[in-house]
């Protein structure tokens, strides 16, 4: 091993961390050369020193400060995703409102509902020619539509409960 | 037998707190860690002004990305790195902080250690630690980053190659290098101690 390479594998030889092989290595290394071997002793003493080292002086209330505008960050981030979110859901409710008012318009229709009843009451025929069916459906209330209203529904009633979590007052300091 | 002590949160905990919610538990995270992250960041930036700007934007920064982290790895290395990635930026127009070719000096040339021996009893000398504090000071803000993460902050060798983004051995090098050219200081100064001291010692008659 020569002192380059020793050099490179004092500091983790002073910290005790070396594997036992490479330990090995920088031993005899050191049996044979005095000058790393005064630069261990020298560095172990340093190692001694910088550890008591103390750190910066912090500056007072740095951490009452940072923490103050932690808290309005926090608020201004909320305030901006609650904004976003009440949005997005009134967004979703108005399409709601709008596919399922066409729908129940459609849905009024008395042909209609003599329609879904004759289907019920033969309901094998539904299951032998479901496509047929659906599209004889689609002709009082279109089928995109139904499938529209109930998505809506859905991501209305979803959006709804993220607001609530939301808008829930945060959580109190635990002492 | 129950103990009057109380349990300190893991970084862990008080992470999943926040993520639910609570900006206290947060809170509490800085409180932990400000004086680490101001510390890493006067040695890099040698200005307290500037040190307690980096260490704000550093929470502020890790209060957006807390949600993309992965909760389990240790928290300390992360902000640490956040902080020397902000000095970095901060000072990349008017004295760029290299830390992969640090063993060279402006003029290119590889440095060379001083290696006359230190006086026998320099360890014991009273001095000594102040020596050492100001040889501290006085090393290349990246030497002294390089040092405080092993020294002050106990990171493993592994954690300061992911806080520098430097290879394990590069980080070996830099410790060895920086310890090195620190000890050059000592030898320096104690060589030259007994001058300094007749030229106190002249200016005390003086007076």
């Amino acid at each position: 091993m020569t002192c380059e390479t020793a050099e490179l594998f004092l500091d983790t030889y002073l910290a005790g961390a070396l594997p036992l092989e490479r330990r090995a290595e920088v031993d005899a290394h050191l049996r044979a050369c005095e000058t790393c071997r005064a630069r261990v002793n020298e560095f172990a003493a340093l190692d001694d020193f910088l550890s008591e080292l103390p750190r910066a002086v912090v500056p007072t209330q740095l951490s009452a400060r940072i923490q103050q505008q932690v808290r309005a960050h926090a608020k201004q981030r909320h305030v901006g995703h609650a904004l976003s979110l009440a949005f997005v859901t009134l967004c979703s409710s108005l399409l709601f409102a709008w596919m399922a008012s066409d729908t129940w318009d459609a849905l009024q229709d008395r042909v209609a509902w003599e329609y879904v009843s004759w289907l019920l009451s033969v309901p094998e025929v539904f299951w032998r020619h479901p496509s047929e069916m659906l599209a004889g459906f689609a002709d009082f209330a279109p089928l995109s539509r139904i499938i529209l209203t109930t998505a809506s529904a859905l991501t209305t009633a979803w959006l709804l409960r993220y607001m609530i979590a939301e808008f829930r007052p945060p959580m109190q300091r635990l002492s | 037998m129950t103990t009057g002590a109380a349990v300190i949160p893991s970084d862990e905990l008080l992470v999943r707190r926040y993520l639910r919610g609570d900006v206290f538990a947060f809170e509490q995270l800085v409180e932990r860690y400000t004086p680490a992250l101001f510390n890493l960041a006067y040695r890099l930036t040698q200005d307290r002004g500037e040190a307690e700007q980096v260490v704000q934007e550093t929470f502020i920064r890790a209060l957006g990305a807390l949600k993309r982290v992965r909760t389990d790895l240790p928290l300390k290395p992360w902000l640490l790195q956040i902080t020397l990635n902000l000095c970095r930026t901060l000072h990349h127009k008017q004295r760029p902080l290299t830390f992969s070719d640090l063993s060279r000096d402006d003029n290119g040339e590889i440095e060379l250690a001083d290696d006359a021996p230190l006086p026998h009893d320099w360890a014991e000398r009273e001095e000594t630690r102040a020596l050492v504090r100001r040889a501290l000071s006085e090393l290349p803000p990246a030497y002294q980053a390089v040092l405080t993460l092993r020294y002050n902050e106990d990171l493993s060798y592994e954690d300061i190659a992911r806080v520098l983004a430097l290879p394990l051995n590069t980080v070996r090098t830099h410790l060895f290098r920086a310890k090195a050219q620190l000890r050059s200081h000592l030898v320096e100064w104690m060589r030259d101690e007994p001058t300094i001291m007749a030229q106190q010692r002249a200016h005390k008659m003086d007076e």
